[in-house]
């Protein structure tokens, strides 16, 4: 192979590796790429996708009423929710999907904070979180798979702290949220004893 | 002898400026409401690429009930005649319209047929569309024939008012919307309509997963 194709194959392949880092380094810490989920010919189907600019947009409106609620609204870069009706055409497909997310936050060094696994093809639900040191996390995926029949997926990426999210649970009630805390707190005793 | 005068033909020239401009200026009035009517019949450019994308993935014949734009002009016209009325509500509905910048409306009937579409390719084919002209859908929701579809632009600036397009569409009924909203004035809006009411219900609302 003579200089000139070899010097093009060289630039070409390093281009193509400097191509590969930079789009992997554009998804974000605490962000979980599931890719496009479309909806199924006849079960229901909800997608929400909030950029940086649109919770910016939401804390503003949010600011005068709720000021904690805006400040939290604020650290936030993204959130996802999908939310799956499951019929025969998607059933298999969608919950091999899911399942295929919780192996992969566990081999990427999310922590599982939550399990749900009701009896008889109940309540099945797991929350994940990706740490940043003791008292925040950078990300928080939720995976339902619900008797009703629904495939549900969150993903809420940004700078958020224990405090937050004890003051968002206590304010709307959610009580698995409640857990995530109790656990960030018990792991942070754990971790002074 | 004495040479032919040359005013004549130079006078015949300076008249046709003259009546030109006049004319111009007679018809400018027709011609600036024919434009005004033009702009204020048809749709905005983006909302326009969805619906047109929404009546394809559909695959039906779609008639035209209503279709209107309102810019920046006509809603401040709106709001000087709104200082003349005077009710308890007004000042709702003066922070209502301070805080839509324009607004492009279309209601659209389904004539026939078409209940065999697919709802992932009106998914996929709009959001295609769409992300061409610089918007990401924020919501997508379907349920039995229900469809919403809507759409924001990527380069949001947060200290500007936010473009949004919207497509509602049911069994017989399609509905788009585009419309520039201002942050600030739509969060006093909320905050003196609605504040106490949404905080007590999300207060009482039990979230459960």
């Amino acid at each position: 192979m003579n200089t000139p194709i070899r010097f093009t194959l060289a630039a070409a392949t390093l281009s193509l590796v400097l191509t590969t880092v930079t789009s992997a380094s554009e998804i974000e810490t605490g962000a979980i790429d599931i890719g496009q989920l479309m909806p199924a010919a006849k079960g229901h189907f909800v997608e929400i996708n909030l950029s940086p600019a649109m919770l910016k947009f939401a804390a503003r409106i949010a600011a005068r009423q709720e000021p904690e609620t805006a400040g939290l609204i604020r650290n936030l870069k993204s959130i996802r929710v999908n939310v799956v009706g499951l019929d025969d055409s998607d059933r298999s497909a969608t919950i091999e999907k899911i399942e295929g997310v919780r192996r992969k936050l566990e081999t990427q060094g999310w922590t599982k904070m939550v399990t749900v696994r009701e009896k008889n093809d109940g309540d099945n639900v797991d929350i994940h979180v990706m740490q940043r040191g003791e008292e925040a996390i950078d990300g928080l995926v939720v995976t339902v798979l619900d008797k009703k029949g629904e495939a549900v997926f969150v993903n809420i990426v940004g700078n958020i702290n224990a405090d937050q999210i004890a003051q968002i649970a206590d304010k709307f009630d959610l009580e698995p949220l409640r857990k995530v805390h109790l656990k960030i707190e018990a792991k942070k005793k754990a971790k002074d004893v | 002898m004495n040479p032919a005068p040359q005013v004549a033909p130079a006078t015949r020239r300076r008249v046709w400026p003259w009546v030109v401009f006049g004319a111009g200026l007679c018809l400018a009035p027709f011609l600036l409401l024919g434009v005004a009517a033009i702009s204020c019949l048809t749709l905005d450019r983006d909302v326009r690429v969805l619906r047109d994308h929404v009546m394809e993935a559909t695959d039906t014949a779609w008639d035209t009930k209503i279709q209107m734009s309102i810019g920046r002009l006509t809603l401040g016209a709106i709001g000087q005649g709104l200082r003349l009325v005077d009710h308890k509500d007004m000042d709702d509905a003066r922070l209502a319209l301070h805080s839509v910048k324009q607004a492009s409306v279309g209601v659209y009937e389904r004539r026939a047929g078409g209940n065999d579409w697919s709802r992932e390719q009106l998914f996929a084919a709009t959001d295609r569309a769409m992300r061409n002209r610089g918007w990401t859908r924020m919501v997508g929701a379907a349920e039995k024939k229900e469809t919403v579809l809507a759409y924001v632009q990527d380069d949001l600036d947060e200290d500007e008012p936010f473009e949004i397009c919207v497509a509602v569409l049911n069994g017989k009924e399609m509905v788009v919307v585009s419309t520039t909203i201002d942050a600030t004035a739509l969060g006093d809006l909320v905050a003196r309509h609605a504040g106490d009411e949404v905080k007590r219900h999300l207060r009482s609302a039990k979230f459960r997963f």
